[in-house]
C-alpha cells in the first residue's frame, strides 16, 4: 500500500463551458482527420475547409465554420471563431493558428476552460506549446460558473503547467465581488487535485485581548508521506505568531507535530506551544506511542487558544508508552508520564504525580473448565516536588470463573491484592515501606428473558446481581498518589474497588443489582428503547475513606436510572437520574434530545445536566442549512447554577460552488478570573485557488458540534 | 471493333484506350467494356465500362464505371525546393467522368481519393488534373448535420514522421490516464 | 407477562463460522471491543476462526478506524472543564465472500464523566474504566446488529444484499446505549451509528 497522506477532498463543481461534442475518443495514431461540408485542396497542399469544420489529431480537436490547413507545414489557420480542445484545456478564440506537427499554436481573444479544475477565464492571447505548457497573456481566471464573477484573478501573465499541475500568475490582482482584495506580484495555484504547496484560505477576525487576528496558512507538500502547514498569524496587540504543523507517515507509523512561537508585546515575553503525537510499531509485537504538549506559560490557551475547548484545558499530558504483546499470553506496558498544569487556579499541591516509570505486567490463562487464573502486576515510581515520593508495587493474582449460556451467566473472581511501597520524603513517623494485602472476592450472576410483542418486536429483560466482599485494613498512612473516588454510576455499581487507583482498596460487603428492559427493532437489531435501573445495598458501612471524603453509610444507595428512546429515525431522547431515597432528592439528572437528519446536513443537540454541588448546565447546539447556499450553526452552554452562559457561539456560512465565506462569533468564559473573551472571525475561501493540503480549520464545526477543535 | 485499338484523341498527348470489346453507339459515342484502361498523358483511368463521347475539336468525355472505377495521376518529382514536388493522386469511385475540355474528373458515389498518403472521402469530388486541385463536397442538404455519416467530406492526412521525436512520441496518452505522461 | 427464559435462539447460519478482522495499523494488543465480541460470539455457539487463505465461506466482521475522542461538556465559573464526554467510534462491515450483510457503517458510544482539576490521575483511570465499559457495550451492540442483518437475509435468501434498503441506510441512529450487562450510568445521548463519511455504495468515489 503506497504510503501517502490523503489530502481532504475539496469538491469544485461549477458548470463550465464544455466542448459541444462529447470528449473526443483519444486516437492513438497521429494521423490528422479533417471534416467539412466543403473542402478545396490546392496543389501546394493548402486546403480551405468550409462548413462545420473539425480537425482532429490525437487528443486535439479544432472546430470552426471556416478553416484552412497547410498540408506540408501541417498548420491550421482560423480567422473566424473557433473551439480548440486538448486533454487539458478548451479554448474558444476569434483567431487561431495551430501547428499540428509541432503541437503548438497561438489563439487570440480567447475564453478558456480547464475541465479538470472546472475553472475558466479569458485571455488576450493563449500560447500552447509542445511540452503542454499553456501561457496566457492579459488573462483572468476563476472557478466560478459562467456568468458569475464572484471572484476572479487578473494577471498580466499566467503559465499553466499540466505536468506539475501548477498555475503561476504574475502581478496578479484578485477581485472579489468586483473589489480588488489583494495584489500579489507572483502567485501559484493548483490546477489539478494533487497535493500542492500553496496558500490555503485566510481567516481574519478580532479577538478580545489580542486585537486584530489575521491568519493565512500556507501548505507545503514536502513529500508523498510528509507535509507541513506554516501559519503566520498577525495579532495587532501582541505581535506576529508563527505556527508550524508537520505531519508524517512512516512504513509502520505516523505522527504529527505542532510548534507555535510568539514574541508577545502585551505579555512581555516570548511564548510558545509544542505539541507532538506519534504512534508506530517497532515490530508486530512491540508498539510505541507518545503524546506530548507543552506551553511556555499557564495562560497560553486562555490568551491564544481562541476556543472554549482549548481554554478549558487544565493539564497537558506528556506521555510515552511501550507495549509488548506476547502472542495471546502476556502483555507488558512501560510508560513515563507527566502533566503540565496550565489551570491558573491550581497550586503546586494540586499537581498530579509524575510516573517515572510505570511498568505493568498482565497475563491470563486460557479457560479450563470455565476457570482462568491470571496476574495483574504493576510497579510505579511516583515523583512530585516537596511531597511524599516513592515506588509502589502491586501484585494481584486472581482466579476467575465464568460460565454462561444463552439464558444466564455466572462469574466469580477471587484476588489476593498485595501492595508494597518504598517511600522517601515521608513525614516524620510515617512508615517508609508500608504494605497492604487484602483478598477481593466477588460474584456476579445474570439472567436473560425474552418475549416477542404483538407488533413482532423482541423485548429482552436482563436482571443482574453482584456481590462484593473485601475485608477492612487501615490504609490511612498510605500515600495518595493516583487514587480518588469516581462518579457513582452503573459502571461503579459493578466495580470491585470503590476507588479508582490502587492507593486505597475499599473494604466492602455489598450487593448491587441492576436490570435492563430493552425493545429491539427486529429489522436492524437496533434498540428502539431501553430502560435500566440499578442500586447498591451496603450490608456494612465501609471504613476506608479519603481524607476529605468520608466513607458512605450502611444501607441502600441511590437508585440509578436511565431511559433511552429512539423516537424516530432522526430523533433520540435520553433521560437519566440518580435518586437518593434517604435525602429524597436527585444527586444527578440528565435529559437530552438529539436530532440527526438522515442526510446529516442538519443536526441538533439539546441537553440538561445536573450534578449536585458541582454543576447544573443546559446545552443547545445545532447546525442547519437555511436555504440556498446558507448554513447556520449555533451553540450555547448555560450554567443554571450561576445563571450565566459559559459559551455562546454562532456561525454563518455562505457557500457556492466556487467560493465560501464564513463568519463566526464566539463569547466564552476565558480565564480563571471569570471574565469573558469574545471574538468575531471571517473566513473567505476562494475554492480552487487555495492549495489542497491540511486545510485551515473551518470556522463552522464539522458534523460534531464542538466548535474548532484544538489541533 | 478491333480489340485494343489505339486512338489519337488529344492533339497534345496521345490517348490510349485498351478494352476487351468496343461498340459503336448511335449518336457518335463509343462504349468499351471489359477491363478498360484509358491513358491520357500521366492520367490513367480504368474500370469495367467506358462511355466515350467525342467532340469535333478532338476533345472528349470519358465516363468510366467500375467496381470501383479507378483514376491514377502520377506525381511530379520535386523540381526546386522541397515544396514543389506534387504527390501522385488516385481516385476510386463507382463512376469517374473525365472531360478533356477542362481537364476535370468528376468523381461520384462514395469516392475515396488519395493524394500522396492523404485520403479524401466525400459524396462528390471534382479533380482538376492540370491544376492538381481537389474540390470535395459532402452530401447535399445535410450541411451542419455534421455527425451523420457520409454527410461531410473527410480528409485524413498522414503527417510526415516527426524528426527527432521519440518513437511514437506524438502518440496521444492513453485515455483515462493522467494526461501528463506521454 | 409473557417473558420466558431466552431459548437457545440459534445464531443465524452465516454466523456459525466467523472471523473478526481488526484494522488497527499501530496496535499490538487486542482492543476490548474485539475480545468482548469474540467472547459473546463463542458464548452464543459461533466458531471464531483465524484467517485462512482463500476461505470464502467464513463470515468476516471487519472492524476499523477504532477512535476515541474526549470533548469538554461543562465548564466551571473559572472556565475550566467540569465534565468531559468520552466518545468511541468504530467502523464496521460484515460480508461473506462477495455477499455484503452490512455495508461499511459507523458505530459510536458515548459517556460523560465529571472532571476535577485536583484529581487528574484518578480521573484518568476512571476514563480508562469507562473506555473498557464502552468497548464492551459496543461489542454487544455490534452483535445485535450483525445478528439482525444476517438473520433477516436468511428469510429472503434471494433478496439482494440488504446493503441499502431504501430508507434503512446504515446511518439509522440506532443502538441505544444501554447494554445488556451492567446498565449504564446517565450519559449524554447514546451511541448512534452515524453515517459513514462516504455513503457506502456511492459509485462516484
Amino acid at each position: 500500500e503506497d504510503v501517502d497522506i490523503r489530502a481532504p477532498k475539496e469538491e469544485i463543481g461549477c458548470a463550465q463551458l464544455m466542448f459541444p461534442y462529447a470528449q473526443p475518443e483519444i486516437v492513438l495514431d497521429d494521423r490528422i482527420r479533417l471534416n467539412a461540408d466543403k473542402a478545396l485542396l490546392e496543389k501546394g497542399g493548402l486546403s480551405d475547409l468550409l462548413g462545420g469544420v473539425t480537425v482532429r489529431q490525437g487528443d486535439k480537436v479544432f472546430s470552426a465554420e471556416q478553416m484552412n490547413f497547410d498540408d506540408t507545414t501541417q498548420v491550421v489557420t482560423v480567422k473566424t471563431e473557433s473551439l480548440f480542445r486538448n486533454s487539458s484545456v478548451i479554448i474558444k478564440s476569434q483567431e487561431a493558428q495551430f501547428d499540428l506537427k509541432g503541437e503548438s499554436g497561438s489563439f487570440f481573444d480567447t475564453e478558456f476552460t480547464l475541465p479538470s479544475r472546472s475553472a475558466r477565464g479569458d485571455a488576450k492571447r493563449i500560447d500552447v506549446n509542445s511540452d503542454r505548457q499553456v501561457r496566457l497573456t492579459d488573462a483572468s481566471y476563476t472557478t466560478c460558473a459562467m456568468g458569475s464573477n464572484a471572484w476572479y484573478l487578473q494577471a498580466s501573465d499566467i503559465r499553466l503547467d499540466q505536468d506539475e499541475g501548477l498555475g503561476t500568475a504574475r502581478n496578479t490582482k484578485v477581485r472579489f465581488m468586483g473589489v480588488p482584495i489583494i495584489y500579489l506580484p507572483y502567485f501559484q495555484f493548483p490546477i489539478d487535485s494533487r497535493r500542492r504547496t500553496g496558500l490555503l484560505y485566510p481567516t481574519v477576525g478580532q479577538f478580545s485581548g489580542s486585537g486584530v487576528d489575521f491568519r493565512w496558512p500556507v501548505y507545503i507538500n514536502l513529500a508523498p508521506n510528509y507535509d507541513a502547514t506554516v501559519t503566520p498569524r498577525f495579532l495587532s496587540e501582541r505581535g506576529i505568531q508563527s505556527g508550524l504543523d508537520f505531519r508524517y507517515l512512516m512504513e509502520k507509523g505516523e505522527g504529527s507535530a505542532r510548534y507555535e512561537y510568539l514574541d508577545d508585546r502585551k505579555f512581555g515575553e516570548d511564548r510558545s506551544l509544542f505539541r507532538f503525537d506519534h504512534h508506530s510499531l517497532i515490530n508486530e509485537r512491540l508498539g510505541v506511542e507518545a503524546t506530548y504538549a507543552e506551553t511556555s506559560d499557564r495562560n497560553y490557551f486562555e490568551d491564544l487558544g481562541g476556543t472554549l475547548s482549548s481554554s478549558s484545558i487544565t493539564h497537558l499530558e506528556q506521555t510515552a508508552r511501550l507495549t509488548y504483546q506476547a502472542p495471546a499470553s502476556y502483555q507488558i506496558t512501560a510508560l513515563v508520564q507527566n502533566f503540565q498544569p496550565i489551570a491558573t487556579t491550581l497550586t503546586d499541591i494540586d499537581d498530579p504525580y509524575k510516573r517515572l516509570p510505570q511498568i505493568r505486567f498482565r497475563t491470563r490463562s486460557q479457560p479450563l473448565y470455565d476457570t482462568r487464573v491470571g496476574i495483574e502486576s504493576e510497579y510505579v515510581n511516583f515523583a512530585r516536588d516537596n511531597s511524599v515520593e516513592g515506588g509502589r508495587f502491586v501484585l494481584d493474582p486472581y482466579v476467575q470463573f465464568d460460565r454462561q449460556s444463552a439464558a444466564w451467566y455466572v462469574t466469580g473472581q477471587a484476588d489476593l491484592h498485595h501492595t508494597h511501597y518504598e517511600l522517601t520524603e515521608t513525614d516524620p513517623g510515617q512508615r517508609k515501606s508500608p504494605d497492604r494485602t487484602l483478598p477481593i472476592v466477588s460474584a456476579e450472576a445474570g439472567l436473560r428473558f425474552e418475549r416477542v410483542t404483538d407488533k413482532g418486536r423482541l423485548q429482552t429483560l436482563t436482571p443482574r446481581g453482584f456481590l462484593l466482599y473485601v475485608p477492612y485494613d487501615n490504609q490511612d498512612d498510605l500515600p495518595l498518589f493516583d487514587t480518588g473516588e469516581p462518579d457513582f454510576d452503573f459502571v461503579q455499581l459493578f466495580a470491585r474497588n470503590r476507588f479508582s487507583g490502587d492507593d486505597r482498596l475499599a473494604d466492602a460487603r455489598h450487593i448491587a443489582g441492576a436490570a435492563t428492559l430493552r425493545e429491539l427493532d427486529p429489522g436492524t437489531g437496533e434498540s428502539r428503547w431501553s430502560a435500566s435501573i440499578g442500586q447498591l445495598y451496603r450490608i456494612e458501612a465501609p471504613r476506608v475513606g479519603l481524607p476529605d471524603d468520608p466513607p458512605p453509610e450502611r444501607g441502600a444507595t441511590e437508585f440509578i436510572t436511565q431511559f433511552d428512546y429512539r423516537i424516530s429515525r432522526s430523533w433520540r431522547a435520553v433521560v437519566a437520574g440518580q435518586w437518593s431515597p434517604e435525602q429524597r432528592e436527585f444527586d444527578r439528572t440528565q435529559v437530552g434530545f438529539r436530532y440527526r437528519a438522515p442526510d446529516r446536513r442538519s443536526q441538533l443537540d439539546l441537553s440538561y445536566r445536573y450534578r449536585r454541588d458541582i454543576l447544573e448546565q443546559a446545552d443547545l447546539s445545532f447546525l442547519t442549512p437555511i436555504g440556498g447556499a446558507w448554513k447556520f450553526a449555533a451553540r450555547t452552554r448555560f450554567s443554571l447554577q450561576d445563571n450565566e452562559s459559559r459559551e455562546n457561539f454562532a456561525g454563518v456560512e455562505y457557500s457556492t460552488c466556487c467560493w465560501a465565506a464564513r463568519v463566526s462569533y464566539r463569547r466564552f468564559i476565558g480565564d480563571a478570573t471569570g471574565d469573558f473573551d469574545s471574538g468575531v472571525y471571517l473566513q473567505l475561501q476562494l475554492k480552487g485557488l487555495a492549495s489542497l493540503g491540511a486545510g485551515g480549520a473551518t470556522l463552522l464545526p464539522d458534523s460534531e458540534i464542538d466548535g474548532e477543535r484544538p489541533q | 471493333a478491333a480489340k485494343g485499338e489505339r486512338e489519337q484523341l488529344r492533339p497534345t498527348s496521345p490517348v490510349k484506350i485498351n478494352a476487351d470489346r468496343a461498340e459503336w453507339q448511335k449518336g457518335g459515342s463509343m462504349v468499351y467494356t471489359g477491363n478498360v484502361r484509358l491513358e491520357s498523358g500521366d492520367l490513367k483511368l480504368s474500370g469495367d465500362r467506358l462511355n466515350l463521347t467525342q467532340f469535333d475539336n478532338g476533345e472528349f468525355e470519358a465516363k468510366v464505371d467500375g467496381k470501383p472505377a479507378k483514376l491514377d495521376h502520377a506525381g511530379l518529382a520535386a523540381a526546386g525546393t522541397r515544396g514543389d514536388e506534387r504527390p501522385p493522386v488516385t481516385a476510386r469511385a463507382s463512376t469517374l467522368t473525365y472531360d478533356s475540355r477542362n481537364d476535370i474528373v468528376e468523381v461520384a458515389g462514395d469516392a475515396l481519393l488519395t493524394r500522396g498518403t492523404d485520403e479524401i472521402r466525400g459524396q462528390n469530388i471534382r479533380y482538376d488534373v492540370t491544376e492538381r486541385r481537389i474540390e470535395a463536397q459532402g452530401k447535399e442538404g445535410c450541411e451542419g448535420a455534421s455527425t451523420k455519416a457520409g454527410c461531410q467530406v473527410e480528409i485524413v492526412i498522414q503527417p510526415p514522421p516527426r524528426k527527432g521525436k521519440t518513437e511514437g512520441g506524438a502518440a496521444a496518452p492513453s485515455p483515462g490516464k493522467a494526461a501528463s505522461n506521454p | 407477562c409473557g417473558f420466558h427464559a431466552a431459548g437457545t435462539r440459534p445464531l443465524p447460519d452465516p454466523l456459525k463460522r466467523v472471523r473478526i478482522d481488526l484494522v488497527a495499523p499501530y496496535r499490538v494488543s487486542e482492543p476490548p471491543v474485539e475480545t468482548s465480541l469474540r467472547d459473546r460470539l463463542t458464548q452464543r455457539g459461533a466458531q471464531v476462526v483465524k484467517k485462512i487463505k482463500g476461505d470464502d465461506s467464513v463470515t468476516v466482521i471487519r472492524l476499523s478506524d477504532l477512535r476515541e475522542s474526549r470533548e469538554v461538556l461543562s465548564v466551571g465559573s473559572d472556565g475550566k472543564a467540569l465534565e468531559y464526554e468520552l466518545i468511541l467510534r468504530v467502523r464496521y462491515e460484515v460480508r461473506t465472500g462477495q455477499h455484503v450483510w452490512i455495508p461499511p457503517s459507523q458505530m459510536e458510544a458515548r459517556r460523560d464523566y465529571s472532571f476535577n482539576a485536583q484529581q487528574v490521575l484518578p480521573k484518568e483511570q476512571e476514563a480508562e474504566r469507562l473506555r473498557e465499559f464502552l468497548e464492551d457495550e459496543m461489542a454487544e451492540m455490534l452483535l445485535l446488529r450483525i445478528e439482525a442483518a444476517t438473520a433477516r437475509a436468511v428469510e429472503e435468501p434471494e433478496a439482494a444484499a440488504p446493503a441499502v434498503a431504501p430508507d434503512a441506510a446504515p446511518v439509522a441512529p440506532a443502538t441505544s446505549s444501554t447494554p445488556e450487562g451492567p446498565t449504564p450510568a446517565p450519559q449524554t445521548l447514546d451511541s448512534t451509528t452515524a453515517a459513514p463519511d462516504a455513503a457506502p455504495t456511492t459509485p462516484a468515489e
